[in-house]
């Protein structure tokens, strides 16, 4: 049973390792709280002197269960304020004006035929 | 990762403005995907709607701005942009302009609609530019601007049940689309919106981009401005959604 644990809870660390690593938010918590309680449990069933190697697994599911933790509530989703990006966005809409200019003058832009979509008359489920 | 922001924008890209009057509207959205079950958020999604002028003529500029949030630019970086230029009287598509960054994957693309054609330019990966003209139908619309007729339809006058059909000009061919109207549903949490009485559409197209039957599902607001607020997609590659947090409508 403690040897069990014991690969179970390396386990989930090894998964709360990637998840703390990726922002992957809440989800984060999931395998880091199953270390924890893995480690917590090889802890409790282990020897008083085979406690080691379960209280080194049980502090560092608790000092990822915490970095995850850390990270859901300081690390807000906030999207970048990307410069170039603004600009291409910027530049897009003058190149576009200056093109429906043009084809305005070339009277080429589609006129009046307003074109609704189709309706089925009937009821399908 | 390119479909997904491709059913966004067939949904939810672009906002609703009449002749007389074209509004400034600015929706912002959380993209999530569902990992495991939760919904993890990785992106932010804008819909910016304004008019443009040329010296002759006012149009419709609608955009979608999908930005990936800072924490995972690292792991996959998104910015992509999709505009669309817009009579305001007859909702015919003048100009459909397409800028995709997603990974390593470089896409843009521009539809020029005129005299029943399309003509398209395109680059991808850093390839030469490639331009291309194709006929289209008097009832085709860009994605975008199937949206916009979407929006403006009298939803009075249709039964729950009844398929709506559109024509859309999409990777230098035509192919049909159809929405199925399938009632009304109160939902809740709407960003600033809070509980808003909405439309329920279900979206199937002749692609690869979308699976399943009404597993593809948007709802846009019973009012007058038809605010989409939640969208609901599956694709191969998993399943999401995209919710609304902000709407200002000028």
């Amino acid at each position: 049973m403690r040897k069990f644990l014991i690969i179970l809870t390396i386990f989930f660390l090894v998964f709360s390792l990637i998840f703390v690593i990726l922002p992957m938010g809440t989800i984060a918590l999931l395998p880091t709280g199953l270390a924890l309680a893995g480690g917590i449990l090889a802890f409790v069933k282990s020897e008083p002197a085979l406690r080691k190697m379960p209280k080194w697994l049980m502090i560092t599911a608790i000092a990822l269960f915490v970095v995850a933790l850390g990270k859901v509530i300081f690390v807000k989703n906030e999207a970048e304020n990307d410069q170039v990006f603004l600009q291409e966005q910027i530049q897009s809409t003058e190149e576009a004006q200056q093109e429906l200019e043009e084809l305005d003058e070339m009277g080429n832009t589609d006129q009046a035929s307003d074109a609704q979509p189709t309706v089925a008359p009937d009821s399908i489920q | 990762m390119k479909k997904f922001f491709l059913i966004i924008a067939v949904f939810i890209f672009t906002g609703i403005s009449n002749a007389q009057n074209i509004k400034n509207e600015k929706f912002v959205y959380v993209g999530s995907y569902n990992m495991s079950g939760l919904m993890t958020q990785f992106a932010q999604i804008t819909i910016q709607t304004k008019p443009i002028t040329t010296s002759k003529k006012t149009f419709i500029h609608s955009s979608l701005i999908a930005t990936t949030y800072t924490k995972w630019d690292t792991f996959f970086k998104i910015r992509d942009l999709y505009e669309s230029y817009v009579d305001p009287v007859t909702y015919k598509p003048s100009m459909y302009k397409r800028n995709t960054l997603e990974g390593n994957y470089r896409k843009t693309e521009k539809y020029v609609f005129s005299n029943g054609k399309v003509t398209s330019t395109s680059t991808r990966m850093g390839s030469p530019e490639v331009t291309k003209t194709f006929p289209v139908g008097a009832s085709t619309n860009d994605i975008v601007t199937a949206v916009l007729r979407l929006r403006k339809m009298d939803f009075n006058k249709i039964r729950a049940g009844q398929i709506i059909t559109f024509v859309i000009a999409f990777d230098n061919k035509e192919f049909p689309a159809s929405v199925k109207f399938m009632g009304k549903e109160t939902l809740k949490n709407l960003g600033n919106l809070g509980t808003k009485e909405c439309y329920k559409l279900s979206i199937a197209a002749n692609t690869k981009a979308l699976r399943g039957n009404d597993k593809n599902v948007f709802w846009m607001t019973a009012d007058t401005n038809r605010i989409p607020v939640l969208i609901q997609f599956s694709i191969p590659v998993g399943t999401g959604q995209v919710k609304l947090t902000n709407a200002i409508v000028n």
